[in-house]
Order: C-alpha cells, then structure tokens, then sequence
C-alpha cells in the first residue's frame, strides 16, 4: 500500500499496516525531520524491520540529500532477514513506481561467512580465516608479487583491482547469498566487494561490531559521513556489547604466549638487520616524522587493528624511546614481565588506571605516553617485519591494545586482579580484567559523529534507561502497545504455590524445599495442560543444577516424564544446538517437550518459539544477577556515582529485560498465541518495568496468583483460542475510531480515516503533539482509488501514537534482592557441591 | 613465588623473593620444602641469587666474596635485598634504567616539569623525542651489554660538567656545585640537545620597604635644636629612662602638624591620586609653628 506521512510517501509492501507499525514510522520520521537520536520500543512480531526500512527508503529517495542507512543487527541470520526484507521491498516499489530506482543495498559479515578462497573458505575458526587471507592480500604480497617472487595471492582479491572501484557489484538489493553467488560467477571477492562498496551503498546492513568495536570501527566505518541514519535493531543489550568491545582480560598462559611473540619479534628484527636494513630504516624514519606520515600507508587491510586513539594524539609522533624496534621489544618485553610478576598475588586487587600507571612508573620507568602508542607502534612494527602468520601474534597485540587502553582513559575502567577462579579454589589461577564500566565510552564516537541514531527493539524498556547508561540525548522515546483482534497472549504473575506459600528464587528460599516442590509442582501442573511445547527459563545455570537435582530426588521429575520429554540448555554450544533439535523434533511430532534454559544464556537471546515451539514460558524466579561479580559491583558503582542510577534500579531494570526478552521468544507474531507465566513473589511489584506491550495486558487479575488459579486462567485461555482465528473484525469497513480500535491491522482506507480523525482533532486544538504540517495541499494519494475519496487536508500527520506516554514508569521504588546477607551468600556457594550430580538430558 | 604487599600509603610493593616450589638455594641446597617460608636474596652487583639464612651467615661478618663459584664480587651485605621481579634478567634491567634515568633527570639540571608536559623544555617534540631515545639507547647498551665503558663515560662526563658527581667519602654531597651562568644551555655537558635555553630574568630593582616614601622632608626642616620650653626634660634621667626623645618628639609633632597639607579631598575624589601640590606653592603660607 502507499499513503503519505506529511510530505512523505511512503511506499509499504504489504497490503495491509499494523497500527503500531504506523505509528513507529511516524515517530522515526519525526526523529529524522528534527535530526537527533531516538529510542523506540516495538513488539515482537509486528513487522518493526519492514516498517523502518519502508520509511527510511522512503526518506532517502524523496530527500535530496540521499543519507545513507546504517543498519546494525547481531546476528547472522538477522541480517539476512533484514536483507531479504530490503530486497522485497525495493521489488515492490520497483513494481508501484514503475522503473526501477538507482539504489544499492549491501550486507557486511566476516569473512569466514563470505570467503570464496577454496581453502581459506574451509578454515573452521573466523580468526584463522582473517590471517589468512591478510596473509594473501597483504600490500607487501602485493608487491612481491609484482617484483616477480613466487608468493600466494588470492585471485578474488585480485580481480577486484581490474574493475571500477565505484561499481564492484552493481545497483540492487544483494542479500548474502547474492553477494556469493555475483562473487563466485564474476571470480571476484564478496567480502571486499562489500566492504569496498561500502561509500557507494544507500543502505548497509552489518553487526554491531563494525560500528561499536573501536579495534574494527576504525577499519571498516571510518568514511562514511555524518549524515548517515544509523539503526541497532535488537539494541536491548546494546550497553553489554559495548562494554565487551573495550575488556580485555589478561591470563597467565596469555602472558607467557605474549613473551613468546615478544622473542619472535625480535628474532625476526635481527632477521631483518641482516638482510634488509633499510625497511627497518624506513620505518623508524617515517616515525621520526609523525605518526600521520606513517598512517598515510596504512592499507585496508592493516594487520592488526588498534582501539582508537582520539584525534589529536594520531598526529603525533611516536615517542622516541620506542621508535627503534628493538627498543619498542624491549618495552613490551619489560611490560609483560611486570604484568607477570603483579599476576603472583595472593588476593584480590582492585585498581583504577591512574594507580595502576604510577605503580608501573615506579617499579619498570614505562611512561604513560609510550604506553598509549603501544597499539598503534606494533601494528606499524608487524608491517615492516611483513609478517603473515598474524594468529601468533594475538596475545601480544591483546597486551598492546591492553596498555593502550589502560593510558588512555583515566576513568570508566577498572583493573581487578583475582587470583583464584572461585574463593574455594586452592589453585591460583589468576585472572586481570582490565574491564569497562562505562557502556558510553564505546557508543560515544557513534552518537557524536552520525545525526540520527536509532535504538529500537522489542524489549528495551524503561525507555530512559538508555539515554542514561550509554549517556545520550534522545529526542524521541516511543513503546507502542500492540494492537489485538483478540487476546493472543496470556501473561500471568504466579506468586504463591498450590500451598500458598511465597514462591521465589531469592536467596533465601532458593533451598527450602517446599519452595522448589512448589516451583515443581508449578512445571508439572503446565505440563500437562500445554500443547506441545514448553520453555523455562531459570535466573542461573547454578540455580537449574541445583532445582533439576532437588526434583530428581522429590520424583518430581518422574511425574513429569509422562507427559513430555525434559531438555536441557547447557554452557556448552554443541549440546545445546543437540538438545535444541531433539526439542524441536518432539514438538513437530509427539506430546511435545520441556527446555530448561537459563535466561541469559544462548537460548535466551537468539531462538524463536513461534507457534507450537513454544505454548508457554515459564520464568522460574526473577533474573536478577549475581551481585557477588566483582565487575558487576564496580559497575554498579560507577554507574551511581557518574550517571545517578541506583544499584537496586539498574539491577532490576537489568532482571526485567531478561525476563521479557525471555517471555517474548514465544511470540512472534499475530497469528501465535501463548501463556506467559512469571514465577516469583518480586515479579508482582516490577511488572510495570515490563516493556508497554506485555505490561498494558496484565490485568490485575492475572497478578499474586496461585499455582491453581494460574493453571485454571491458562486452561479457559488455551480453550478460547482454540477457535479458528477470524478476521472478521479486520474486514469490516471502519467508520469512525472505535471501528479503527477494534482492528488489528488497518488497510488504506483505515489509514486515510485514522490520518483523518487525526488531523481533524488537531484543528479543533485538541491532540496536537506539537507536530509541524509542512504542507496543506488536499490530497491523498493512496495506492488504489486515491484520489475519489480526496477531502480536505487529510495529508497530514498522525499523532496518535503518543496517546499513553511513558508517565508511570519510573517507579522502581523496590528493593532488588532483599534481604541477601552473608548466610544466603554461602548458602549459594555450598551450592556448587551439587553440580556436576546432574546431565545434558534426563 | 611473588607477592604484592600493600604498603601504608596504599600502592603495591612488590616482592618476589619467596621461594617456588621448584627453587633450591645454590649454597645450601634449602628447599621451600626443607624449610617453609624460605627467601631469596639478590646482590645488586652480579644478580646472584642466594637463600637469606645464607646472606646471614656468610655477610654478617662484613665484606665477603659472593658464594656462588666463579663469581669474584666482593660484596657487603646491604648489596643483598630482596626480589622484585621474577625474572633476575629484568630485575637487572631495571637496575640499570634506574640509574640512567636518575643521572639523565632533568629536574637534575634545575629545570622544572611545566604545565605540558616535559617535552615543553625543549624547543620542540622532536627533541623531546631525540632525548627519549637516547636514554633509550644508553640503558639498552648498558644492558645488552655493548658500547659500556663508552656509555659509562658519557653519563660520567655528563654528570662531572653539570656537577653531579657524588663525593665518594660523603654520598649525599655532591663533589663541585657547577658554575651556572645566567644564559648558560641548561646541560653544561651538551649531551642533551634542543633544549630551549632558559630565559635570563630581568635584574629587579632592590625591594623598598618604604614603597617610594622618601624620608626627605617637604614641609619642613629639622634643626638641631628647637627652641621650646621643654628643655628641661631633655637631659632628665626620669624621662630619658622611658625611652622620651626631644628630637623624636619633635619630629612627630611636626609630621602631624604639617600632614595632610596639600592634600585637596576633591582631587582625591576625582580618583586622581597623589595630587599633592609642589613644595612652592604651599610654602609661603605655611608658618614655622614653633
Ligand atoms: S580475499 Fe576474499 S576470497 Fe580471498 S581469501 Fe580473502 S576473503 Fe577469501
Ligand atoms: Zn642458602
Ligand atoms: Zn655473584
């Protein structure tokens, strides 16, 4: 369908809208009209990709400016949907228009996923995929090649230097399976087509790692302009990834394969000393110069990639005690070794960067300033020495990045020694996490560079956490309800047992068995009414050992066997992906099935239940995490002391959005129907923190129930939808709101009315959200008889979306984990005598 | 095995003297097994490593040859202390850093760290950089052992011209305090190069306690002698013994007679300051009171 929002038309290739997704398009273009950030939650389920690439290409063909669209997703398969929706639309527009338009869309993986190499391609590990190929792309190899030596190239990367830089591939949608395909037809390389294709796209479509790890940023992100509108979709756990992109822990095997890389480095000057002094002249004469000198030869393909150096420091010249490479060695070698000797604690420390580097100076006479060049010195040094067997170098460029860092932020890190892996442990084992605290350091170069971002997902409220944690201003924070012909989901608050004793997993009741029989009781009781299949979701892999072993020896898990078959998420990937698939074969055939997951584990984040996957989730305790982590807490306090939030507050906001992501994994869509059931006394104080949509469904009758009640509301619920689904409701003509209320999705002519009542409410003075009409023409062009029904200034904004703002939702005024205290700790602890008691799959 | 003790001031010291399971003491074979608890020690001379019972025995007499076969350093036992690195190669290292960058300081050449950093002592970066790298390269030859008696030389040499030379007799003075012209180079010896030169300060005028004030009467004039009726006190032991001075009288009792004499409030008003009329044109008024 087309309609217009404002000026704007806006080309949609379904027949029929969501109102929410009309919504969400709204708010996004007014986000881009005022320039500035945004943070919009939307449901599962409800089309929120098409919807954004819908308006936003809208946006980029009708404005003169052509910004470009930044796509950010997580995962693989992710981005492949986002591409095969971007491809269909811009066939539907092409159909609608009637030519077809001058625009290029591109998806960006790693290289293992877009090799063509016949052997590289076939390496298992991404990392061995990436040095090799440097190994055959390299600038010098290159030029060996040139001058006639017998060395390895890759003929795709070669073939890309006969064509016209500006036209790799050509205009279209390519998802990444076209890209291979171009790829393999025209023998030329898909990876770097994209990556070099990168200024010439309209829309790019890539992992978050490629804007927010500042090691790739640099390489891959670094020229495209300012204008660009860049989305993360699924952002919900944005602040982690950050956070992630700038950690490093160091071990004492690290450090030893460190020293060992350091030795081989030095081998290898020696090396050249001998054979080819003049590189290593060149090289310290281009350092003398400056760094920027220097940095004009840096290829694409750089060796190694560096955390950013802000700005002004790039134009600096290397200090000169580590201008010579030996010297350069001989610091690093001297830094490890200190590294070393401060791993052989005997307790816990804790360290900001500025202790950590007056400590240094005192003991080693290394500088700050040396220091903060460290990354940057051995990515020059690994180039002259052309070096290609890049992997084993890792280490040593992780205890470069690792000084870099360390020298160069002064706040918002922290370095926390633990020698042993858990405080039974006789064995030390020490670890240094060198660990970020501040999510916003990562994200800032990104809020500051580009106009427009966007932050979007299906669970990512309160929305004003975000602004806060990742320290940006937003001009639009939107969460849009769903729109329900009838009561698809079911969600429940389950806080007492069928005994009427408090159910939770706080500490203190974790153990006492009548709460876990309870808790049992609960499983059963769901598994015998479900269809097909079930999913749990404990709060810790520790908490399901323990739970699971307790059932075993109550015969709770007997009881339950005659109805389903039991399942179970482990840290382990390939028997996860095992359990998933017996899982998934006994819900396609059979009485169905139980997965016990863990809500933060992999299940969690990445797999869908639609349909008979999963009939009702079950969140078994509210998952809160462990506040023992010595990184959580520092972040925790750092959190209170730069930004304000409280640790109760961002501990709980943190358990909620867990728990939504966890009850959103069953539905996504529609047509899908489910119970949710949140089982822990703490969930009934916290469910406004709930995203909008979930939240504004429960009723204060689906709260502080029962076992019994909960199980008697599940079974008159599955019983309603049974009933065939009827679009009755959708088919009716509308005339007036009520009608447009009662449906969930809208056709033209329901949209025309909505954009109608709309405006009309805005003349009379009423709902006017402070929205500009930029133009009063009266028309409505829409897809099919447009112009029949034109009636004065229908063109206009909607505004409806902001019916229920984000009013009530800054109450957390509750307590996190009450009542833990030293007992409940060691209660915990003594608890890991019961792992390993327990299998994969019962 | 080593190990970080805090220290009262809150950083870490660190210590790696204690024994590992896999160290025998070269002398008398003592094992962390034989004897829990057991250290090492380093001479600082030649980074032999000996367990502390045997420091004890063999140095508590005074000077003594290092026990370690081979070795001739003659050593006291204060050149014995504990280990800070695990690795003697680095403790050595780091040995040495420490003495060039003591001797090649620059707060040695009576310069000060500016608001920028060091490198702002010198003309520009480079320099900086250039002076970076030869630190470098003198502790990196001392290490690695090439070029050491030239190298030594070069820090001798530096040291006597700037006066820097300890007085073998009396550590803590130093042998000749250097003769620093005003527009010397800071580095008398010249091995540091690009310094910016340090500026000459202007000479400043002798500090006036007076702040201009002249002692110079301009109203009056005090003679030896006035004529008044208290003569009679003047030589009287009563009021002598109380410090009373005819002349210091008669001074002050002039000073207030005659202050605030061409002194016109709306010139002071008009915030022009010291607008006291020359001496002349008040004169002829002004009466001798006595
Ligand atoms: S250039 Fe492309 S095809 Fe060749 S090895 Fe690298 S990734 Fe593979
Ligand atoms: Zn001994
Ligand atoms: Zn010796």
């Amino acid at each position: 369908m087309r309609f217009y929002i404002d000026e704007l038309e806006v080309l949609f290739p379904y027949p029929r809208i969501y109102p929410e997704q009309y919504a969400y398009m709204c708010d996004l273009k007014r986000t881009l009209d005022t320039g500035g950030h945004c943070v919009l939650e939307m449901p599962s389920g409800t089309g929120k990709t098409v919807s954004l690439l819908s308006l936003i290409v809208a946006y980029q063909m009708h404005m003169p400016e052509k910004r470009k669209l930044i796509y950010c997703s997580r995962t693989m398969s992710e981005i492949e949907k986002a591409l095969a929706e971007l491809k269909a639309l811009m066939r539907y527009r092409t159909k609608e228009l009637g030519y077809t338009e001058e625009f290029r869309g591109l998806g960006l993986t790693s290289r293992k996923n877009l090799c063509l190499h016949p052997s590289v391609k076939r390496e298992k590990s991404g990392a061995v995929v990436d040095a090799r190929c440097r190994s055959l792309t390299a600038g010098f190899v290159k030029e060996k090649k040139e001058r006639g030596e017998d060395v390895d190239v890759c003929i795709y990367h070669d073939n890309l230097d006969l064509l016209d830089p500006s036209n790799l591939v050509p205009t279209g949608v390519f998802t990444l399976d076209n890209l291979l395909q171009y790829g393999e037809n025209h023998k030329q390389c898909p990876y770097f087509s994209a990556r070099r294709m990168m200024p010439w796209c309209n829309v790019i479509i890539y992992s978050y790692h490629y804007l927010l790890d500042p090691k790739i940023a640099e390489r891959v992100s670094k020229e495209l302009s300012k204008d660009c509108i860049v989305v993360f979709d699924e952002a919900h756990n944005i602040d982690n990834v950050c956070i992630e992109s700038l950690s490093i822990d160091i071990t004492e095997d690290s450090l030893r394969k460190a020293t060992r890389g350091a030795g081989n480095l030095e081998r290898k000057i020696e090396e050249m000393k001998q054979n080819d002094e003049q590189k290593l002249q060149d090289e310290y004469q281009k350092l003398v110069q400056g760094l920027a000198d220097a940095g004009t030869a840096r290829d694409e393909e750089a060796f190694m990639a560096n955390p950013v150096l802000p700005d002004d420091l790039l134009k600096e010249a290397i200090p000169g005690n580590i201008r010579r490479a030996e010297h350069f060695v001989a610091f690093l070698k001297r830094f490890i070794e200190y590294l070393k000797t401060r791993m052989k604690v005997l307790h816990v420390i804790q360290e900001t960067p500025p202790s950590f580097l007056a400590h240094l100076k005192d003991y080693t006479f290394i500088e700050k300033k040396p220091l903060r060049f460290c990354a940057e010195r051995l990515t020059s040094l690994v180039r002259t020495l052309e070096l290609t067997n890049i992997e084993d170098y890792q280490p040593l460029q992780e205890v470069a990045t690792f000084a870099t860092l360390v020298a160069t932020y002064e706040s918002g890190f922290l370095l926390i020694l633990e020698p042993y892996e858990t405080e039974q442990a006789q064995v030390a084992n020490p670890i240094l996490h060198f660990t970020c605290l501040d999510a916003a350091i990562a994200i800032k170069p990104v809020f500051e560079r580009f106009a427009s971002v966007v932050i979007t997902s299906g669970t990512i409220s309160p929305l004003d956490m975000y602004p806060k944690i990742l320290d940006f201003p937003a001009v639009v924070t939107e969460s849009y309800s769903m729109s329900l012909s009838r009561k698809s989901f079911l969600p429940l608050i389950v806080t007492r047992g069928s005994d009427q004793q408090t159910m939770s997993s706080g500490f203190q009741v974790r153990q006492d068995p009548n709460v876990v029989r309870n808790y049992g009781n609960l499983l059963y009781e769901f598994a015998k009414i479900t269809p097909d299949g079930l999913v749990v979701f404990f709060p810790s892999y520790l908490y399901m050992e323990m739970i699971i072993s307790m059932w075993q020896a109550m015969g709770v898990l007997d009881r339950i066997w005659q109805y389903k078959l039991l399942l179970v998420e482990t840290p382990d990937a390939q028997e996860t992906s095992l359990a998933l698939e017996t899982y998934r074969t006994a819900c396609e055939n059979g009485k169905g099935a139980i997965l016990l997951c863990v809500a933060r584990g992999k299940v969690s984040e990445g797999i869908d239940f639609d349909h008979h996957f999963g009939r009702t989730v079950l969140c078994m305790g509210a998952p809160f995490q462990y506040t023992e982590s010595r990184i959580l807490k520092a972040r925790l306090e750092f959190m209170r002391e730069k930004y304000h939030i409280k640790e109760q507050d961002f501990l709980s906001f943190d358990a909620m959005r867990h728990a939504a992501q966890c009850l959103g994994r069953v539905l996504r869509g529609k047509d899908d129907y489910g119970i949710m059931v949140l089982a822990d006394r703490r969930f009934q104080k916290k469910r406004n923190q709930l995203p909008k949509w979930i939240s504004a469904t429960i009723t204060d009758g689906q709260t502080a129930l029962s076992t019994d009640a909960a199980v008697g509301m599940a079974k008159k619920f599955l019983r309603d939808v049974a009933q065939p689904l009827s679009n009755q409701a959708n088919e009716r003509p509308a005339y007036n709101e009520k009608d447009l209320q009662a449906k969930d999705s809208w056709s033209s002519k329901d949209l025309e009315l909505h954009q109608r009542i709309m405006k009309g409410r805005r003349a009379v003075g009423g709902g006017d959200e402070g929205r500009q009409v930029p133009n009063e023409q009266s028309y409505m062009p829409t897809a099919a008889a447009a112009r029949d029904i034109a009636m004065s200034g229908t063109n206009s904004v909607n505004g409806s979306a902001k019916s229920n703002g984000a009013g009530a939702r800054n109450e957390y005024e509750d307590e996190y984990d009450e009542e833990v205290d030293d007992d409940a700790l060691l209660a915990v602890e003594t608890m890991t005598d019961v792992q390993g008691a327990i299998g994969t799959t019962l | 095995m080593a190990t970080n003790v805090l220290t009262q001031n809150g950083t870490f010291r660190m210590d790696a003297s204690l024994a590992s399971a896999s160290d025998v003491c070269p002398v008398c074979k003592s094992t962390a097994q034989t004897s829990p608890n057991l250290r090492f020690k380093v001479s600082s001379k030649c980074y032999h490593r000996i367990c502390e019972g045997c420091v004890d025995r063999k140095f508590s007499a005074g000077k003594a040859q290092c026990p370690i076969s081979g070795c001739h350093h003659m050593l006291w036992k204060r050149d014995w202390r504990l280990q800070t690195f695990e690795d003697i190669q680095v403790e050595r290292e780091v040995d040495i850093r420490r003495r060039v960058w003591r001797t090649l300081d620059l707060t040695n050449l009576g310069l000060v760290e500016p608001e920028g950093g060091w490198e702002n002592v010198f003309e520009d970066l480079r320099g900086y950089n250039d002076y970076l790298e030869m630190m470098e390269e003198m502790a990196m030859n001392l290490i690695t052992n090439i070029d050491v008696p030239a190298t030594n030389k070069k820090l001798r040499d530096y040291e006597t011209a700037n006066g820097l030379r300890k007085d073998k007799d009396d550590p803590k003075a130093l042998l000749k305090a250097p003769v620093r012209q005003p527009g010397d180079y800071p580095d008398l010896s010249g091995l540091i190069r690009g310094l910016k030169m340090k500026k000459v300060a202007p000479k400043q005028a002798a500090y006036d306690v007076w702040e201009g004030v002249t002692k110079q009467r301009e109203y009056f004039s005090l003679s030896a002698k006035h004529e008044s009726s208290w003569d009679h006190y003047t030589n009287k032991k009563a009021t002598m013994a109380g410090g009373w001075n005819v002349a210091d009288y008669t001074e002050e009792s002039l000073l207030r007679a005659f202050s605030g004499l061409g002194v016109f409030i709306e010139n002071e008003k008009g915030g022009k300051m010291d607008m006291r009329l020359p001496l002349a044109t008040i004169a002829p008024h002004a009466d001798d009171v006595f």
